[in-house]
């Protein structure tokens, strides 16, 4: 079984501090930590999972300048056999990243093709679909269970209200993997060391024959944080000094 | 004059024949210059071959021979007795080891007999330069110095004194007796150490051979085998022997109300200023001791010891004196320490009043020590539960590496005891139980029948909790963790070498082995032998050991230091060092580099000269002298350049 | 870098070993897990164990307090050994989820709390310190990972830097470009990383002129001291320091303690490194501080489990925690405060002060905090 699994690399926000560029487009990202997007990590191991079970071959992919080879690196060291690097910024829409793989994609045979849900960073959520619409094969996504069987696939997805969904798909298909789907291995130095000798190509979209076309269906208007809630407080003192006001605060509310 | 040299090679079996092509050998040997017969045999050594070699020497007038064989360290005498016997000076033979450095250690027969052939043609080539040398004789001085008196000096200087030889027995204590004068029963016959050892102590107090010496030390030791000249310092014990009844009253008198830890009870007792070590000390004397009498360590003091001293025999007036003796021979017995556990924190030595050592449980448990032989706690209740942890000091890399020998057996002769006093539960934490002597294995199997519990695993750690003590171990057997609680902790603790040894090892010019006791001459066939001619081991200073292992050796040694003292005088070595006076500049050089203290520099002449008694052929004299007048009988520069030569052509 | 579990034996000694259990009796998780480096080391040297360890939770139990290895009677390297199992492990992507984030994190933000890189040196802001970069200084203050982001353990970091600020002490802290040490990396079983982490902090403390380096915690201490291969500084726990500024008359108390105290030797202090007597030479010279030694102290200290990536580490052990026996063995001698020198030993003592109830009757602090209490 041929798996293709496409992955971003993203800045990590979570414990950061963040702030806007001047031009009110982007985020600053010089001081920013940079990492394989979480979902695609789960799509990786998946993916790696599928092989051990059917044997083939995994090929991790994805659209990024130079410095995106490091997650590839990652995903090499997590079990992929190959990677391969399109190089080109990450443009700020998902359906010209998805023709931009679907070019690539289409010059080799698969059976399978995961993506993460979504990305950690714009959160779109549309790379997965758009490329299953581009290849013209079924799709599922928000998946959090994949059993293979005989040119078939039951996978299980996520529904608001804890309902889940069961479907049959018949393959090839495109998956968008929701975190949670397996447990993630470490990733050792040592193996991610070991990972640099495999194989990596890398290609221009000159190269892979595809030209974007102008302008861009969306383009980024403004970024900002949203205005402070008017019932936010934030606490100061010590440790000790907010549990004491926090406290108060409950018994006050717990009275209204 | 052309030389008529015999060579003889030595199949031994195949030893040598399987690798070396021993025929080959031959006929190259009967192509050297000066050979006058070469030939093989398959056991030289044995009776037909020396017939063989001892024929040729008579028919064919040899002058000199070649024994290609094996180390000269197995038969060189062997040889040399041949030729002594065949009316040959033993001087003119030469060795070459083509076993050991040639058929051992290769393989391929063709290149051994290559190396062989060179090794031969070195020993032909040297023996031609080798001179005819004549043994010199000294006479011996029938007397002999033993240094400790516990039970291996005793046995010692009795065997010897016995043998109606005199004896100077030097005991560093007021008293003699050592470690065994401590100990309550024995193992593994519970013989009552003193009723077994006093009269042995007492012997050694009347014999008229013996000359004892009690608180004195061995300073300084010159000269050589039956030739020793010996000083000692006796140290003042403030006590006039001469007028000391022991009658104890001085001791009563004593103004020193808290007393100091007694030595002899391991602390476990606090003694006087001035004190009789035990009651069956031999001597029987008082003694003072200047740290902690008040008078002698801050001057101030009533001395009410003199006044009640009916005998006058307080002397705070005595001193030091140094005296010389010349003997024959010397035996070193001086025993061993128990090891401190204080360097291994986690049994809380030291922090706990009821983790004892087993020396300090032995005073506890002898009928003349503290308790009057009851085990009980420092608050003087009697224990519940005891823990002995076997292994203490002894067998770990991080305080002494040796098996202390006694200690498993000793730890279980006091488990008995304690037992059979106490009825306490018993635990012995151990590893292997070491039971290897006559009778100690039953003893073994006895301990267990009265109900012991062994439990196989090393104690980890002593603490206390809710007041008892909880040795930490594991049950290696169950794999299962134990905290179990006691009373009392007793520590196997094990034999070390003294905290002087080095100091002793200097004094006598004897080498220590790598646990540091003192080393013998051949861990097997000399064992109470040291490199030292003339001086031998006895008892715990070589190695830890039980007491019926340190009488033996102390027999042994005392019938060494006889069997050499009845000889009346002694051959040394030829092979020693000269100076030509001729060449000598006087740089004294030689002297610097002597191991032996050999060379003596005669200031009247201006030259150094070798003390050919002393001297033990080790040739550094010779390497390091700037004008070649320090010369190696035997080893000359011709001898051994010729060597040489023959190797490398 | 390569584990070969064909190596252990003559990497670690294993077969010097005579089972006679002194490691497993005294190992300070014996009754709170199935780990017995015993059974352990006979294992790896006599079979195969390696496919089914990575199911073993106890091998995660193991605290490296060492004191199996520094008591074994024949050298053993009980932890060293224990370590490349982990490493063995770890290799194979095979340990517990919240030990591979901690590692994670140390690699991407260079704390195990993957907190961020940047808000390394925010405790200092108002403190008026030196950082280098913006100036240098002969001196490294080391402030670590948990001294710089734990609320509790800040106090301390805030605590060192006025006391060495009053003694006159000419110091820096390295602020973001501050890293882990890796001490704990390294006993979690990512021996790469642990390289890595050694490599990168020795350049950057060569490049800045660094000239003796002071830590806040015993474990950057033990890696600076005993596990950089190429740093050769000099380096200094802060207690070392403080008996110095104490003994030269840099450092003068001006406040009366006026309660009881019992200190807790960590095992990465104490045990490992030999430093017993500095922290309570600092007890005595404080003023009123009444000094009372626990039961099990000095070499006998019983640990508190923080050690060994136990901080990060979840589950594994059950039972009563060291740290609460120990809490009621301090409390029990009547001591009003436990201190200790060690942030992970401070953290382990804090939460189990609050779990066993005894908060109102004893506190626990950090020798360093009560310096700062009376020489203020």
């Amino acid at each position: 079984m041929n798996i293709i699994v496409c992955v971003k690399r993203i800045p990590k926000t979570a414990e950061a501090d963040i702030f806007i560029e001047k031009d009110n487009k982007d985020i600053k990202k010089d001081n920013l930590v940079f990492a394989l997007n979480d979902w695609d990590g789960y799509a990786v191991r998946e993916a790696v999972l599928l092989k051990e079970k059917f044997e083939g071959e995994v090929i991790v992919l994805t659209v990024g300048p130079d410095e995106s080879k490091e997650v590839l690196t990652r995903c090499l060291a997590m079990g992929a056999d190959r990677a391969i690097r399109i190089e080109e910024p990450i443009p700020n829409d998902g359906r010209l990243i998805a023709e931009t793989l679907a070019k690539v994609i289409q010059t080799g045979p698969f059976d399978l093709i995961l993506t993460g849900v979504q990305a950690e960073d714009d959160g779109w959520g549309q790379v997965g679909v758009a490329l299953a619409q581009i290849l013209g094969i079924p799709h599922a996504s928000i998946v959090t269970h994949i059993h293979i069987e005989g040119g078939k696939a039951k996978v299980r997805r996520e529904l608001e209200g804890g309902l889940e969904e069961l479907l049959e798909i018949k393959l090839p298909a495109v998956l968008t993997i929701q975190t949670g789907i397996n447990e993630p291995k470490y990733v050792s130095l040592a193996a991610i060391l070991e990972a640099e000798d495999k194989e990596t190509k890398e290609m221009t979209l000159e190269e892979i024959g595809f030209s974007p076309r102008e302008p861009l269906d969306a383009t980024i208007d403004q970024v900002s944080f949203p205005p402070t809630g008017k019932r936010a407080e934030i606490l100061k003192g010590t440790p000790d000094e907010v549990v004491g006001q926090l406290t108060e605060i409950i018994k006050r509310k717990k009275g209204s | 004059m052309k030389k008529r040299i015999g060579v003889y090679i030595c199949h031994c079996g195949t030893n040598i024949a399987a690798t070396v092509d021993c025929e080959g050998l031959v006929r190259f040997a009967n192509t050297l210059p000066g050979v006058k017969v070469a030939r093989d045999y398959r056991y030289l050594c044995s009776d037909p071959g020396q017939d063989l070699i001892q024929k040729d020497i008579q028919e064919l007038s040899l002058d000199r021979v070649v024994i290609a064989a094996c180390s000269p360290r197995m038969h060189e005498s062997t040889f040399r007795n041949l030729l002594s016997s065949s009316g040959m000076n033993p001087y003119l033979l030469h060795i070459a080891n083509i076993r050991e450095q040639c058929s051992w250690v290769h393989q391929d027969r063709i290149q051994a007999t290559e190396k062989a052939s060179q090794i031969l043609r070195a020993a032909v080539a040297r023996v031609l330069g080798q001179q005819a040398l004549t043994p010199r004789k000294f006479g011996i001085q029938p007397s002999v110095l033993v240094v400790g008196a516990g039970i291996a000096g005793i046995q010692a200087a009795l065997t010897i004194a016995n043998g109606g030889m005199k004896v100077t027995l030097v005991e560093k204590a007021p008293f003699i007796g050592g470690h065994m004068a401590q100990l309550d029963k024995t193992f593994p016959t519970l013989d009552c150490s003193s009723c077994i050892f006093t009269p042995r102590t007492v012997e050694v107090a009347r014999s008229q051979g013996i000359e004892l010496l009690i608180n004195s030390e061995v300073l300084e030791v010159t000269g050589f085998v039956g030739n020793f000249k010996v000083k000692v310092q006796k140290n003042p014990t403030f006590v006039d022997f001469n007028k000391c009844t022991g009658c104890g009253d001085c001791v009563e008198a004593c103004v020193l109300k808290k007393g100091t830890p007694s030595e002899f009870e391991e602390g476990m007792a606090r003694r006087k200023a001035v004190y009789i070590p035990f009651p069956q000390a031999v001597p029987l004397k008082a003694v003072v001791d200047k740290e902690s009498c008040l008078f002698l360590s801050r001057g101030k003091c009533k001395k009410t010891c003199i006044q009640a001293c009916k005998a006058g025999a307080i002397d705070f007036e005595q001193k030091e004196e140094v005296m010389e003796r010349e003997v024959g021979s010397i035996i070193i017995a001086t025993g061993y320490d128990p090891f401190d556990p204080h360097l291994l924190p986690q049994y809380g030595y030291g922090v706990y009043d009821n983790v004892i050592t087993g020396l300090q449980f032995e005073r506890l448990s002898s009928p003349s020590g503290p308790t009057q032989g009851e085990i009980l706690l420092k608050d003087g209740t009697v224990p519940k539960a005891i823990a002995f942890l076997h292994c203490i000091g002894s067998r770990d890399e991080n305080a002494n590496l040796h098996c202390s020998r006694i200690c498993c057996m000793a730890s279980m002769k006091q488990a008995h005891l304690a037992k059979e006093k106490t009825g306490a539960d018993i635990y012995e934490f151990y590893i292997d139980i070491n039971a290897f002597g006559k009778g100690y294995q039953e003893f073994y199997k006895r301990v267990r029948e009265e109900g012991i519990y062994f439990i196989r695993g090393k104690g980890s750690e002593i603490f206390k909790r809710n007041g008892r003590l909880v040795v930490a171990a594991e049950d290696t057997l169950l794999g299962t963790p134990l905290e179990i609680p006691v009373d009392m902790v007793v520590l196997g603790t094990g034999l070390t070498p003294r905290r002087n040894a080095e100091r002793v090892a200097q004094i006598f010019g004897i080498s220590r082995s790598a646990d540091g006791f003192f080393m013998e001459a051949h861990p097997k066939l000399r064992p109470v032998a040291t490199q030292v001619d003339g001086i031998f081991l006895a008892g715990c200073c070589q190695g830890p050991k039980d007491i019926p292992d340190t009488v033996a050796q102390a027999s042994a040694a005392a019938a060494e230091v006889m069997s050499l003292l009845t000889r009346g005088e002694i051959e040394i070595e030829p092979t020693v060092a000269t100076i030509d006076p001729e060449l000598c500049a006087g740089c004294k050089l030689c002297i610097e580099y002597c191991p032996h203290s050999a060379i003596e520099f005669f200031e009247t002449k201006g030259i150094s000269s070798v003390n050919e008694a002393l001297c033990k052929g080790c040739g550094a004299c010779a390497a390091i002298c700037p004008s070649k007048a320090a010369r190696q009988n035997h080893f000359t520069q011709h001898q051994v350049l010729a060597e040489v030569e023959g190797l490398v052509t | 870098m390569k584990i070969d579990p064909k190596t252990f034996t003559k990497d670690y000694l294993l077969h010097l070993c005579i089972q006679c259990g002194t490691c497993t009796g005294g190992c300070p998780v014996k009754y709170r897990s199935p780990l017995n480096m015993r059974r352990l080391v006979r294992e790896t040297y006599f079979t195969d164990p390696f496919p089914s360890l990575s199911k073993r939770a106890e091998i995660w139990a193991c605290t490296t307090c060492s004191t199996c290895s520094l008591r074994c009677p024949s050298g053993v390297k009980n932890v060293e050994l224990l370590m490349a199992i982990r490493n063995y492990l770890a290799n194979k992507g095979e340990v517990p989820s919240t030990i591979r984030d901690a590692l994670e994190n140390t690699l991407m933000q260079g704390n195990p709390w993957g907190r961020f890189r940047d808000r390394r040196a925010d405790w200092a802001k108002a403190l008026g310190v030196k950082i280098f970069g913006e100036a240098t200084s002969e001196t490294l203050f080391y402030v670590g990972c948990a001294p710089s982001y734990d609320p509790r353990v800040q106090r301390v970091a805030t605590a060192l830097v006025k006391i060495f600020q009053n003694a006159g002490v000419d110091f820096a802290i390295l602020g973001k470009k501050e890293s882990c040490c890796g001490n704990e990396i390294r006993r979690m079983g990512e021996q790469a990383l642990f390289k890595k982490l050694a490599k990168d902090n020795t350049i950057l403390f060569k490049k800045l002129g660094i000239k003796k380096i002071i830590t806040t915690s015993p474990h950057c201490y033990n890696a600076f001291q005993n596990e950089y291969p190429d740093l050769n500084l000099p380096v200094q726990h802060y207690t070392q320091v403080l008996v110095h500024l104490i003994e030269t008359g840099h450092l003068h108390f001006s406040k009366e303690l006026g309660t009881s105290v019992t200190y807790h030797d960590p095992c990465f202090l104490g045990k490992q490194n030999k430093v017993f007597e500095e922290p309570r030479k600092i007890l005595a010279s404080i003023p009123q501080c009444e000094f009372m030694e626990m039961e099990r102290s000095r070499e006998r200290s019983l640990c508190c489990e923080g050690g060994g990536g136990r901080m990060w580490a979840e589950g594994g052990t059950e039972g009563k925690r060291n740290a609460e026996i120990r809490i009621r063995e301090a409390v029990s001698l009547g001591a009003k405060t436990l201190a200790t020198a060690c942030p992970f030993c401070l953290l382990t003592f804090e939460d189990s002060v609050k779990t066993s109830g005894l908060a109102d009757q004893i506190a626990v602090k950090d020798i360093a905090e009560l310096v700062d209490e009376t020489t203020k």
